[in-house]
């Protein structure tokens, strides 16, 4: 009882400063919120510390990888300190001593066909923070086939990205994207292959906007990462968790695909909801 | 190679060895380091940023934990500037935190600010942001203005000695005035107007009106604080970088947030170059 009246008490004064702009009762929808993240790296980690300060109730993270020391100018869960060590383990220490009663569920796993359905099950919503555009497919796919909400996000050098949020009543994905391989299952690898193509036009698409060419050409032979800053990271966790609280509190998201939020720092309206041009979005301009 | 490239090698393509190497010798001071501050702080540790002043005198509250980055249970009754030191040389060892615990003040404002590049305006109190922007234009420092205000709305601007004045722009009544204590009075009072209008922009009433009579904490949201925090720190970066054709947003030109807006970030001059600071 004690502890019930500690847990409840803490759980207010924690979330005191969300009401005015959400209700009592939109925050009652978010304690009892379930919440899946596929990555915990530049945009997934700062989610997953959104989602706990909120007072999201239920957080279930998915990343099979250790942080590495190049992780460090952008992953928000990654310091020196944990250089090594898991991320779904850094996730759990984090967010429990944000939230002391959250309760977590942190996987150390690859995504893919195979274990999707499960990781997925019993969610409210899912949120991808993935890098790879086959994961992306499979992750969105299914989410909208179980009749759950799915958050999408894209980002580019030089400071450009895309969110958009997909219902299970509402455009596909791969439709909304115009990706190849609409309802195969990405098990061929060919098609898979297709489809990770796509990540190398966005990277010379990137570079009519700024980006060096050595780097595209020395990430599409996979001599270099994805070049990625914190500023475009966090904004695109920070858009993509303000549409999740928006679906989750039964508001209305401001990207209801195939509408997107379009950001790039370069422009007047840094950061816009945007329909999709005539025909649909072209992944390797996002 | 060093920690220190190994850290940011995933930075060079979008900013420049050169730019890199500015940013690591960069001094940037950072007054309040709470909700807007904390993740301005930890901004530009992951960026680089050589040197780090974090001015603040407070302690953390369950009630920051909705939103500061640098908060946590473990925390809770620690000092914010300390707090700030332990986490930014757990992500960046090389970079030179210097932490001052005080409340910024017409007395102590020169000496706090002095010998840096870029200040940073992270407070929540309007009598010590004038403060703080007359003493930066005094010592020829840029300085950055941020707001976040119920329900989705914030805002972020940078004065540098050249620009028109932070009160000038802002319609201050204290504008080339003493600050006396009406004067402070007239400032503070500005915040409740603030709160006021915040309601037909979509606030609840019922916490407006508690604000006003003092029974409630100013609501700040989560998403808004760090948005506004990463879009301060990106003003800093362009200040510090001055690459030609990145142009930071210097006032009155305003980089303004409203995420019930369809345009979320934009960038807005005002016809007659001012703003009325209840509105924003």
């Amino acid at each position: 009882m004690i502890q019930h009246l500690e847990q409840e008490s803490f759980y207010k004064e924690m979330v005191k400063k969300n009401i005015g702009v959400y209700s009592e009762q939109e925050q009652e929808r978010l304690k009892n919120a379930k919440v899946i993240i596929f990555g915990l790296g530049g945009v997934g980690g700062m989610e997953a510390i959104l989602c706990a300060r909120m007072g999201i109730g239920h957080v279930t993270g998915v990343d099979p990888d250790e942080f590495d020391i190049s992780n460090l100018n952008r992953q928000m869960l990654s310091s020196i300190d944990g250089i090594g060590r898991p991320k779904a383990r850094m996730a759990e220490e984090l967010l429990k001593n944000i939230n002391l009663f959250i309760s977590l569920k942190m996987v150390q796993e690859n995504v893919d066909e195979h274990n999707v359905k499960q990781l997925i099950h019993g969610h409210d919503l899912v949120l991808e923070a993935v890098d790879d555009m086959p994961s992306r497919v499979i992750i969105h796919r299914t989410a909208r086939e179980m009749g759950i909400p799915s958050v999408g996000m894209s980002g580019s050098p030089p400071t450009r990205g895309f969110v958009s949020s997909f219902f299970p009543d509402g455009i596909p994905y791969e439709e909304a994207l115009n990706l190849p391989g609409m309802g195969k299952k990405l098990t061929d690898l060919e098609l898979r292959e297709e489809i990770a193509e796509v990540k190398k036009a966005r990277a010379w698409y990137s570079v009519k906007l700024g980006a060096p060419e050595a780097w595209a050409r020395d990430f599409c032979e996979g001599r270099a990462g994805w070049i990625i800053t914190p500023v475009r990271a966090h904004l695109l966790s920070l858009f993509s968790f303000h549409e999740a609280v928006q679906i989750l509190t039964g508001r209305e998201p401001l990207a209801r695909a195939p509408k997107g939020i379009l950001i790039d720092l370069d422009l007047t309206t840094p950061v816009r909801v945007s329909p999709p041009p005539i025909g649909g979005w072209d992944y390797s301009t996002l | 190679m060093s920690i220190y490239e190994a850290s940011f090698t995933r930075n060079i393509g979008v900013i420049t060895h050169e730019e890199q190497e500015k940013l690591r010798s960069a001094r940037v001071t950072v007054v309040g380091a709470g909700g807007v501050g904390g993740i301005t702080d930890i901004q530009l540790a992951r960026m680089g940023v050589g040197c780090i002043h974090v001015i603040d005198d407070d302690v953390f509250e369950e009630s920051n934990l909705n939103r500061q980055m640098l908060s946590a249970t473990s925390v809770i009754n620690h000092s914010k500037a300390e707090t700030a030191r332990n986490v930014l040389q757990d992500i960046s060892p090389e970079m030179e935190v210097k932490v001052t615990r005080v409340r910024i003040n017409e007395e102590n404002a020169e000496d706090l600010l002095a010998d840096t590049d870029v200040i940073i305006d992270a407070t929540d109190n309007l009598v010590a942001r004038v403060i703080i922007h007359r003493t930066a234009k005094k010592l020829g420092i840029p300085s950055i203005w941020i707001a976040v205000t119920p329900p989705f709305r914030g805002g972020v601007m940078a004065f540098t000695p050249d620009s028109p004045p932070f009160e000038l722009v802002m319609s201050h009544p204290s504008y080339q005035k003493e600050l006396t204590e009406e004067m402070k009075q007239q400032i503070n009072h500005i915040k409740d107007e603030r709160a006021k209008f915040s309601v037909s922009q979509g606030a609840l009433a019922s916490w407006a009106e508690g604000y006003v009579d003092g029974e409630k904490p100013w609501a700040v949201l989560s998403p808004v604080a760090n948005i506004v925090g990463i879009l301060a720190s990106f003003e800093a970066f362009k200040l510090l970088i001055q690459r030609p054709g990145l142009e930071p947003a210097i006032g009155p030109k305003l980089v303004r947030v409203d995420l019930a807006s369809e345009n979320m970030v934009k960038v807005e001059t005002p016809e007659d170059g001012l703003w009325d600071n209840t509105t924003l």
